[in-house]
């Protein structure tokens, strides 16, 4: 509910108290639907957030935010660095000059260098490396941007997801998307703002926290896609109940509300009246926009989607309509690239199959937000909470620890220079030597694009002005353009 | 609309208490006020960097002090001629103070606060600040910091009552209308009244009857009694006890990303004991904070619930996930001690000064790691902990004798323990160096049916089964243990070596296709006396198939040699198709007397796994006896053990509360850099613990542990407590604080709208001896509360956010209260009070997006009923519910919880199966209270039982219509009549009622509480 529409809610009820009687009341309680939806129609023209920011900061390069996190954390060096001294280093100490003052979450103190075993070719106008895990990622590498300094601050996967998410290490603050629908609204009349999907064999660490509103009102906190059953939780009638007679009992509901309303006059009144509203066209719009089956066998083809699975593939395909619908932020869980060389979690047979899983249907959201003409209006994000270890990790097979200091990701869409590198490591890939992008400064950057100055959209919260990039963050103009 | 709000706060946070317009009152001689007018000025636009912090301080300014500061003191911060910067106050003279020029000029680089601050002043307040300047430039003690005083009542009043200070809130709240010209609101009407008192201090509510009886009370105070009434209810504690839980951050798992299940409800338990028995706050703070240390001699039953009640900061969270450093976490677990303390006690953000000395508020980075040497004593660390094994119901006071009966049933189990112990020994056992000497054997048989043929008797005195032989073939071979000579002992053991044979599969030595066998029982009888064995060992056993089930007794166990993996990985050497042997020792030895001794091999496991050759030693060697454990003995133990426990609550079962516990030798604190653990300030030495600077007058004032902080917590040196509680109790039953910043009485924080009326009651409150129940019943006994809660037109104009209190307020309930108003108004609830979490329905696929799935079995029982405070809280994926009703998740306090109006609440409520079940319920309930009756009277009886009010004419009809047409729809469609009860026909009436009863729980009057 943006306010514009509560406001205007107000003053309609108003006018009908003061020129009818209670029984008239009752009689326009149809007018609802139509006359949001108006409003609504006229509101996406003006070049107004529809959140509590009274104006944009900057002028907006992007409306929405894809945000594919891979969760467990991808190896950069099995993906996307070529390090051949790396290879020729195999086996042996690193230096102690690279490891003083680091710590690891598992590794030994005699871990050895692993250099990599795939096969890594340069692709593009840009001459990206990839290895030969991400045959699709070839055909965009001109169309996105690779951060390759990216750096954060914590080695677990529970408090490292929160950073990425929050900004903070703990639990208890608002996540980006949250951020987000917080202050610009949401443009979706019929869905939630803020939708997380989630694929692969389980949740992502730390759970509901990574799209909590925190301290922001529970409104904008992220809903929850359910592959299974009813898409969002309780969107179904209970059983028994058919469409004309929940029609009838929203309709009974809110009559009930009004009534109510010209006894105590209290908008909230007015506030709730629209959300019955707003619920009940949730009911009909949300499962239609589950329905991948709509989508044409080619669109099908190109994700790797299969109607009625549970996938990445549908997600991402998923991902597209939502945003076609209005939908800010949507995010993207996939699970698991936490590679440490544990059984069924090594560098090979693992990592293998969580690429074939992610490869083409993350390569395919690309191209077809592209040929949609949504690229330019939506930042698509890919990558995990950090990255791993030049060292392996000696266990039943082989992996690689939990790194922060050093990790790529890619980003695309409006308002980014397609088919930039941006950022380089040391030939060990210990860190970061040229365009370190923290996590915060992604924070500003993507804040930027959607026309937020970071260092502005705040809430007093315990006494003070929180902010998603706390004292920090930088925006990266160089990938900007 | 509470964004609305936020935004109008966030912008006029100067204004919206005090409704006077900046803009009229240009006036030079207009007194200014520096408490309400200046100081919020200064602190937001200001001290920032001329403030406190000496680190951020710019050109050496500081605003924030009148004494011997550089601001209107005697030096001056650039002199006067150095660069042509005058001094920034000059008292009486705002022409000659540079601070007026700044703030005027027109220079970007000049201009004051900077363009880059982001904050510039207004007019009216540059004008607010010339004036100060003008008429002195006074300063004074910020209000919160000052000494809390009773401030007099000498408010001249008509109609003044008997008790002069019961109505002592209305005075204060009608001189403060009455400067705006404003009137009270009516009083709200007797059933808003009962259902709201219900609703604020019970959390549930009240039947019709019970309105009715106050409404036809003729005696002078029903509502009066209604109040005592409630305040004495068993429930009081747990609607007040919720209260307290949110700023204890109470949750029954662990957090971060694997989230386990923890024991804290014990600790729940106590919360809702303290309040309900009134304990006084000052105790109650001193338990909780330090619980632990008032029993140094550690005598159990002296302060058994003090220790639980120290449980207040083991609500913090622990981080389970592989590869965390403990270190790390412990620090995190100190740092939210720290703060919560600072946000529940002194309504502070002490969080601020974690990494930098705090900008608005006097407090420093070194008070603040002061404070974190209290905690950095704490002995508990991330995973480990100490904790205190409770049973149920404990804390609320069980007989001796469950004490008594548990003591017993100590013992016993213990007994059982070493039992089980030294049964467990006895089997794992070495097998002991003995002496073997084969035996002749006399006859060697096997059974083929009711048949016996004879085994093959080879060259080295081993048998061997005839390939005619198979099936469950029992082998029966004899010996004779010659008579006593000097060379023959009694035997103490026999051995069995199975061999192989060219003729068996694989070479045996069993007969299976593999080569193995099944041993399914090895007897042996001296004469017809079957002998006991005390214990077998054997070279090799099967995994599962273990040489112990041979003599066990239980033919469906028994010894095989198959060999998996890990058995070869750890002995590579090891074959099944190879000679294996058991040893069985005889729990009596057999003496030696020439009777023939026989042995039977049983093979009652598969077909055809035999023992295919074998050969037969025994030794005299003695055997160290073991003793023996007779299986009957640890069954009635275990018989008793029961009985004691179906004696005691949940069967005896103890469970581990976590507590606080300092360490003998607490570490050093130092100062961390920057609020990294890992960088502690060692050079300036450590920090003893104390309390901020600001609070003792800058003076050294040594503290020893936790109990001195919490001492001092509710003396009457701290002023801020008793404040800081009396707001928050007051935006309990109000929605808004009389200091709107309930989390912040610092100097960025709101003033109170009401500041004589918040010390008095504070006093007041103190002077009762802390006691809660007094302080709210002199709120919930006033008019001021008391009022309706209607919207005035012209209010909504002057005082949208009802800051001048001309009406009571409508609160969106709690997600606790709203499904507890369900529960009640369906007549299912459950009122047992206490113990561990309870499960109600939850939908499926709730854990679907955590890294672990929590187990949730769904009660079926009361527990389905029971106050949804008890459900268990899950912090990464808590009750679908809580999270849609704006619970938080309990990583960090809570303070107050926002109250928002969305679809997905609406989703909730119109389609959650748990309140489609209890819209049946309160159908049922109807129906039984009220039969038989026409439809409006039907209709009539459920609005009074979920509204506690008669419908209006329009209401009923409405609510008719849309009962005839759900009607119309269930008898044309009968199959679709649902019923989640189970045992209900399907019944269009009923179907339909119960679509009726599902509106009246949808209403936005159901869901407030007016």
């Amino acid at each position: 509910m943006d306010n514009m529409r509560i406001k205007s809610s107000i003053d309609r009820t108003a006018q009908c108290v003061m020129q009818h009687n209670r029984r008239a009341i009752l009689s326009a309680a149809g007018v609802g639907l139509g006359a949001i939806a108006l409003e609504s129609m006229m509101a996406q023209d003006t070049p107004k957030p529809l959140g509590m920011l009274p104006d944009f900061h900057v002028p907006p390069r992007i409306k929405n935010v894809i945000y594919l996190f891979m969760a467990g954390g991808p190896s950069q060096l099995e993906l996307f660095e070529d390090k051949p001294v790396l290879r020729e280093f195999h086996g042996k100490l690193p230096p102690e000059s690279l490891t003083n003052g680091r710590r690891f979450a598992f590794l030994p103190a005699d871990a050895k260098l692993l250099g990599s075993n795939r096969k890594f070719e340069r692709y593009g106008q840009c001459g990206m490396e990839l290895s030969s895990l991400l045959p699709h990622h070839q055909k965009i590498v001109d169309k996105v941007c690779w951060l390759r300094g990216m750096k954060t601050d914590v080695f677990n996967h529970g408090p490292a997801k929160l950073f990425m998410n929050t900004g903070f290490q703990a639990p208890g603050r608002p996540s980006i998307g949250s951020w987000v629908t917080y202050g610009l609204g949401s443009q979706s009349e019929s869905l939630p703002g803020f939708v997380v999907l989630q694929s692969g064999p389980r949740g992502p660490r730390a759970g509901n926290t990574l799209w909590s509103a925190g301290f922001l009102p529970s409104k904008f906190q992220g809903v929850p896609l359910r592959s299974q059953g009813s898409p969002i939780l309780h969107l179904e009638n209970p059983k028994g109940v058919s469409g004309s007679l929940q029609q009838g009992f929203i309709e009974a509901t809110n009559d009930m509300n009004r009534l109510r309303y010209a006894e105590v006059s209290d908008p909230e009144i007015q506030t709730r009246i629209a959300a019955y509203e707003t619920a009940f066209r949730m009911q009909t719009s949300a499962p239609e926009l589950m329905r991948v089956d709509q989508e044409t066998a080619e669109t099908l083809e190109l994700y790797g989607a299969e109607p009625g699975k549970s996938s990445f593939a549908n997600n991402c395909l998923l991902a597209r309509r939502l945003v076609e619908r209005g939908v800010r932020f949507v995010q993207l869980y996939h699970t698991d690239w936490d590679h440490h060389g544990g059984k069924n979690a090594d560098l090979d047979d693992a990592l293998d199959k969580v690429c074939l899983e992610v490869d083409r249907a993350s390569t395919a959201l690309i191209l077809d937000l592209e040929r949609r003409g949504l690229l330019q209006e939506t930042l698509v994000i890919w990558g995990g909470e950090f990255g791993r270890t030049p060292m392996g990790e000696p266990r039943e097979t082989t992996g690689r620890d939990h790194h922060v200091d050093s990790f790529t990701m890619w980003i695309a869409g409006g308002g980014i220079q397609a088919g930039k590198i941006h950022g380089a490591t040391d030939e060990l890939g210990f860190g970061v030597t040229e365009g370190l992008v923290h996590v915060h400064d992604l924070h500003a950057t993507l804040l930027h694009l959607l026309g937020i100055d970071h260092q502005r959209l705040t809430y007093r919260f315990q006494g003070r002005d929180f902010r998603l990039t706390d004292v920090h963050g930088r925006l990266v103009d160089e990938i900007l353009t | 609309m509470v964004l609305l709000w936020i935004a109008l706060l966030q912008t006029t946070v100067l204004f919206a208490q005090i409704p006077r317009d900046f803009q009229e009152t240009g006036d030079v001689q207009q007194p200014v006020d520096f408490q309400n007018e200046v100081r919020p000025i200064l602190a937001n636009h200001c001290f920032a960097c001329h403030g406190f912090d000496d680190q951020g301080r710019q050109a050496d300014l500081r605003l924030d002090l009148e004494s011997a500061d550089s601001a209107s003191g005697g030096t001056d911060s650039g002199g006067t001629d150095s660069g042509g910067i005058g001094r920034a106050i000059v008292p009486g003279s705002p022409d000659q103070s540079e601070m007026v020029r700044r703030i005027h000029n027109e220079d970007p680089d000049l201009l004051m606060p900077p363009a880059s601050f982001n904050k510039p002043l207004t007019d009216p307040q540059k004008e607010v600040l010339r004036r100060w300047i003008a008429q002195g430039a006074r300063y004074e003690k910020h209000w919160a910091f000052s000494k809390l005083e009773r401030p007099s009542l000498a408010i001249p009043k008509a109609n003044e009552v008997a008790n002069i200070e019961s109505n002592a809130i209305d005075r204060w709240v009608q001189r403060a209308l009455d400067q705006q010209s404003l009137s009270r609101s009516p009083r709200a009407s007797t059933p808003t009244l009962v259902r709201r008192l219900y609703l604020d201090l019970v959390g549930t509510l009240p039947s019709p009857e019970e309105v009715q009886a106050v409404c036809e009370d003729r005696s002078l105070n029903p509502i009066d009694r209604l109040i005592e009434n409630l305040l004495a209810s068993p429930q009081f504690g747990e609607r007040w006890g919720r209260f307290w839980l949110d700023q204890a951050r109470y949750a029954d798992s662990n957090g971060f990303s694997i989230d386990g299940a923890r024991v804290m409800w014990p600790y729940r338990d106590w919360v809702i004991a303290a309040i309900n028995s009134d304990m006084p706050f000052d105790q109650f703070t001193i338990e909780q904070l330090a619980g632990d240390l008032l029993d140094p001699s550690g005598d159990l039953s002296a302060s058994k619930n003090q220790r639980i009640a120290s449980a207040f900061h083991r609500n913090t969270m622990i981080n389970e996930e592989g590869g965390v450093k403990a270190d790390q976490y412990r620090h995190e677990a100190i740092l939210d001690r720290v703060n919560t303390t600072g946000s529940v006690w002194l309504g502070l953000t002490l969080g601020c000064a974690q990494c930098h000395t705090h900008k608005y508020d006097p407090i420093s980075i070194d008070d603040y790691y002061r404070l974190y040497a209290f905690f950095n004593a704490c002995a508990d660390n991330n995973a480990t902990g100490p904790t205190l094994e409770v049973l149920e119901g404990e804390v609320f006071g069980l007989p001796n004798s469950v004490f008594e009966d548990l003591s017993q049933l100590k013992k016993l189990r213990e007994k059982l323990t070493s039992l089980e112990a030294q049964q467990k020994k006895l089997a794992e056992a070495q097998i002991p160096e003995l002496q073997w000497k084969q035996v002749s054997l006399l006859h060697a048989v096997g059974s083929d049916g009711p048949e016996f043929l004879p085994l093959e008797f080879l060259g080295d005195g081993s048998v061997l089964v005839p390939d005619k032989l198979r099936g469950n073939s029992v082998l029966k071979v004899e010996f004779i243990h010659p008579k006593a000579t000097e060379s023959s002992e009694p035997i103490t053991a026999i051995r069995l070596r199975t061999l192989p044979d060219d003729s068996l599969p694989q070479r045996g030595p069993g007969t299976a296709s593999n080569g193995n066998f099944v041993l399914s029982d090895f007897q042996l009888f001296s004469g017809t006396t079957r002998q006991a064995f005390s214990q077998a060992w054997a070279d090799h056993s099967q995994p599962k198939f273990q040489v112990a089930g041979a003599i066990d007794g239980d033919p469906k166990t028994g010894w095989a040699i198959n060999t998996d993996a890990a058995q070869v990985k750890a002995n590579p050497d090891l074959k099944m198709n190879a000679p294996h042997w058991a040893v069985f020792a005889l729990a009596k030895p057999i003496e030696p007397g020439g009777t023939p001794i026989e042995v039977l091999l049983m093979h009652e496991i598969n077909q055809g796994y035999l023992v295919g050759r074998f050969a037969l030693d025994i030794s005299t060697s003695p055997i160290p006896q073991l003793p023996n454990v007779p299986a009957e003995d640890i069954e009635a133990l275990k018989a008793q053990i029961a009985q004691y426990g179906s004696r005691l609550p949940n069967q005896g079962k103890l469970f581990a509360q976590m507590i606080s516990k300092d360490q003998p030798e607490p570490p050093s604190t130092y100062r961390l850099l920057r609020g990294d653990f890992l960088s502690p300030d060692k050079d300036n030495g450590p920090l003893e613990p104390s309390i901020p600077s600001v609070f003792r007058d800058g003076q050294e004032l040594p503290m020893h542990n936790r109990l001195d902080l919490a001492r001092w917590i509710v003396s009457s040196q701290n002023p801020l407590t008793a404040r800081v509680m009396t707001n928050r109790v007051w935006m309990k039953l109000f929605g808004t604080g009389l200091v709107e910043t309930e989390n912040d009485f610092g100097l960025q924080g709101a003033m109170p709208s009401h500041p004589e009326l918040l010390d008095w009651l504070a006093s007041d409150w103190v002077d009762s001896g802390w006691s809660l129940k007094h302080l709210i019943y002199r709120i919930v006994s006033s008019e001021t509360y008391q009022q309706s809660s209607d919207w005035r037109e012209e209010l909504s104009q002057i005082d949208p956010a009802n800051r001048m209190l001309a009406r009571q307020s409508r609160i969106r309930l709690d997600a606790e209260i709203l499904r507890d108003r369900a529960l009640s108004a369906s007549g299912a609830i459950c009122l047992r009070v206490g113990g561990p979490s309870v499960h109600p329905p939850q939908p499926a696929g709730v854990y679907n997006f955590t890294q672990t799935t929590k187990t949730w079995k769904e009660d079926t029982g009361a527990n389905r009923y029971r106050k949804t405070m008890y459900t268990e809280f899950f912090r990464s994926a808590p009750y679908p519910l809580f999270t849609t009703f704006d619970s938080p998740d309990f990583s960090t306090v809570c303070t107050r919880r926002s109250r928002t109006n969305t679809p997905l609440q609406a989703l909730t409520l119109a389609n959650d199966p748990v309140f489609w079940e209890l819209a049946e319920l309160l159908v049922q309930r109807a129906k039984r209270e009220s039969d038989p009756l026409s439809v409006e009277q039907r209709i009539h009886r459920m609005v009074l039982l979920a509204w506690c009010r008669d419908p209006s004419r329009e209401e009923l009809e409405r609510l008719n219509e849309f009962y005839r047409s759900a009607q119309e729809y269930y008898r044309q469609n009968p199959s679709e009549i649902r019923s989640t009860l189970g045992t209900q026909a399907a019944d269009p009436d009923d179907a339909a009622y119960a679509q009726v009863a599902r509106v009246l729980l949808n209403t936005d009057e159901f869901v407030n509480r007016d």
